[in-house]
């Protein structure tokens, strides 16, 4: 709606601009100022815009819009010799007719070249403003697209942090802090430690195994001040820390999620256990949880579960997997299998 | 004074709401509980007026628990650690909940709005006569379909309406089906305002508007609402004498 109204009024304006510099030129020139003269000025004009019109009618329906500016070009340019053809004849046929002019259909007359120049113009008036909209168009996509991948991040960041995480730690803190302040000092360290590594989470794609378990146990620390005595965790750890390499926070999520589907579902609690050992170019890493396994549990957790597989396949070219499974008939066993990467 | 019980499983968030309660001394902790099972037990023995109550626990949640309170229910505060995905589900507008940490502020205020209730039901329960140990009008009952639930005070419900193994309760414009049987109701509400008037119905006495003679015998209530419910001929019998002073 709003284009064809600026296109209305810039109709007008443009063909009332060639009125207005017609006549200027005709005085200048000291010519007499015949009905003739006037005449064909308002018969360019009335022609003018009925034929540029239709010629726009016929740019839309063969949807000349959507073209790139590099095949527009030889379109616009044979485009404006046909039109100026055709004004050609209908201005000599209608002047003919109303002014009885009697000019011939002769091709050499000079006014085709003005014709020609006149739709030049109304064409590049024409496809730079349809440039310049669709330029805009695209800038809002851009700022829309731009605006959902932001949203995106935050989310992602969002999830990361737990929220159930963060605040029932603060909780745990103020409590703590009546009654073992060492402790609620030593809890804010850790929890620091966790949330940054949760804000630095995006920017390696790959850290160090030894950092990795260094943020798990500080995750692992607030959720025994949090569970006290439901809450135990063994580290058994056969093998060199600082070559393999993992994904960050993908063993502080499964520890997260085997508090949450597992400690955090048991009255008395439960152990946590952590093997890393060496397998062939790899290492392994074997954690077996109190719990049982369903595989039928909430979607957020299979998704989780996607998430972490498809980050291990992806860091390792296929070669980085994860199994989980029961273990007997009150553990979990989740097993990540970490390549190591060549120099 | 407000006996209070304070139900979460982790010992800390127990203790750190103790400290915060500590300043009221119309509060008095009575009883504490970390497991779901053993506070039901306790609830029924020292019959707090208020709960401070955590949704997420192991075994039972919070509102698993409320469903299984056989006696009176307590007043209830819930605690959660984020804006919990189940409170939103809930009508949130008709519950008092908490944030952890838990904000003195907010605290105060939950307080005064649950003290206000204590007291007024206290007010209520003077004027009657003996407490039979039944539901009496101005007690509430927790209410859970699906994902829904409320607290509703007894004079609010016009009538229970047995659906197979479900009961279906009317109050205001909701119609909640429950998983109990009338014949359990009929045990724990006072004779004194509600009358079981057939197989499938029981009725709230002070909602009754109209009494009308019906077939062989048999009465026709209706209530305040409209709503018409046959009386069966045994307990249309029963009706008038009752109605006979």
């Amino acid at each position: 709606m709003q284009t064809s109204k600026h296109y209305f009024k810039a109709q007008l304006a443009g063909w009332s601009i060639y009125i207005l510099i017609s006549t200027v030129v005709l005085i200048m020139s000291g010519k007499a100022i015949t009905m003739d003269v006037v005449g064909g000025i308002y018969l360019v004009f009335a022609l003018g815009i009925v034929i540029s019109h239709v010629y726009r009618y016929i740019i839309i329906r063969l949807k000349w819009l959507e073209k790139d500016i590099f095949s527009l070009i030889p379109r616009v340019a044979i485009a404006s010799i046909v039109l100026s053809l055709i004004f050609h004849l209908a201005y000599i046929t209608l002047g003919n007719l109303t002014f009885d002019w009697g000019l011939s259909y002769s091709f050499g007359d000079t006014n085709l070249v003005t014709w020609g120049m006149l739709f030049f113009i109304w064409n590049l008036f024409y496809f730079t403003y349809i440039f310049f909209q669709r330029f805009r168009k695209e800038e809002i996509k851009n700022f829309q697209l731009e605006a959902a991948r932001n949203e995106y991040e935050l989310r992602r960041l969002r999830d990361q942090m737990n929220p159930h995480f963060i605040f029932n730690a603060m909780n745990t803190i103020r409590a703590l802090i009546d009654e073992n302040p060492a402790k609620a000092k030593n809890a804010v360290t850790q929890l620091s430690n966790v949330l940054r590594s949760s804000l630095q989470a995006g920017e390696d794609e790959l850290i160090s195994l030894e950092k990795e378990i260094q943020i798990t146990k500080d995750y692992l620390e607030i959720e025994k001040a949090r569970y006290e005595e439901r809450l135990s965790v063994n580290w058994i750890i056969n093998t060199d820390l600082k070559k393999p390499k993992i994904p960050p926070l993908l063993l502080q999520t499964i520890i997260e999620n085997c508090i949450k589907h597992g400690i955090a579902k048991l009255p008395d609690g439960g152990t946590i256990d952590i093997e890393v050992v060496d397998a062939a170019d790899a290492v392994d890493i074997h954690v077996f949880n109190s719990g049982q396994y369903d595989a039928h549990d909430s979607d957020e957790s299979s998704m989780g579960l996607e998430n972490t597989k498809n980050r291990l396949r992806l860091s390792f070219e296929n070669k980085g997997w994860m199994t989980i499974g029961n273990h007997g008939n009150d553990k979990v066993k989740t097993t990540v299998h970490l390549p190591l990467k060549k120099e | 004074m407000i006996t209070t019980m304070i139900i979460d499983d982790e010992r800390l968030a127990r203790q750190e709401l103790k400290s915060l309660l500590e300043k009221y001394e119309t509060i008095e902790v009575v009883a504490e509980s970390g497991k779901p099972e053993d506070a039901l037990d306790l609830i029924d023995r020292e019959n707090p007026d208020l709960i401070f109550l955590d949704i997420q626990m192991p075994g039972m949640d919070g509102f698993e628990l409320l469903d299984e309170i056989e006696g009176k229910l307590p007043q209830v505060i819930f605690v959660t650690a984020y804006d919990d995905y189940a409170l939103k589900a809930f009508e949130v507008n008709a519950l008092d909940y908490l944030m952890k940490p838990v904000d003195a502020e907010r605290l105060q205020e939950a307080i005064n709005k649950v003290s206000k209730r204590i007291e007024a039901r206290r007010i209520e329960s003077e004027t009657v006569e003996e407490p039979s140990g039944k539901l009496e009008i101005n007690d509430q009952v927790f209410l859970k379909d699906g994902e829904k639930c409320w607290f509703v005070e007894l004079e609010k419900i016009r009538l229970f309406e047995s659906e197979g193994n479900y009961v279906r309760v009317y109050f205001e414009t909701n119609r909640p089906l429950i998983l109990k049987s009338l014949n359990a109701l009929t045990d724990r509400l006072s004779e004194k305002y509600f009358f079981r008037a057939s197989r499938k119905h029981i009725i709230n006495l002070r909602w009754i508007d109209k009494v009308e003679t019906w077939f062989n015998g048999g009465l026709l209530v209706i209530l305040k609402d409209g709503t018409k419910v046959e009386v069966s001929r045994r307990q249309s019998v029963k009706l008038k004498e009752m109605m006979a002073l």
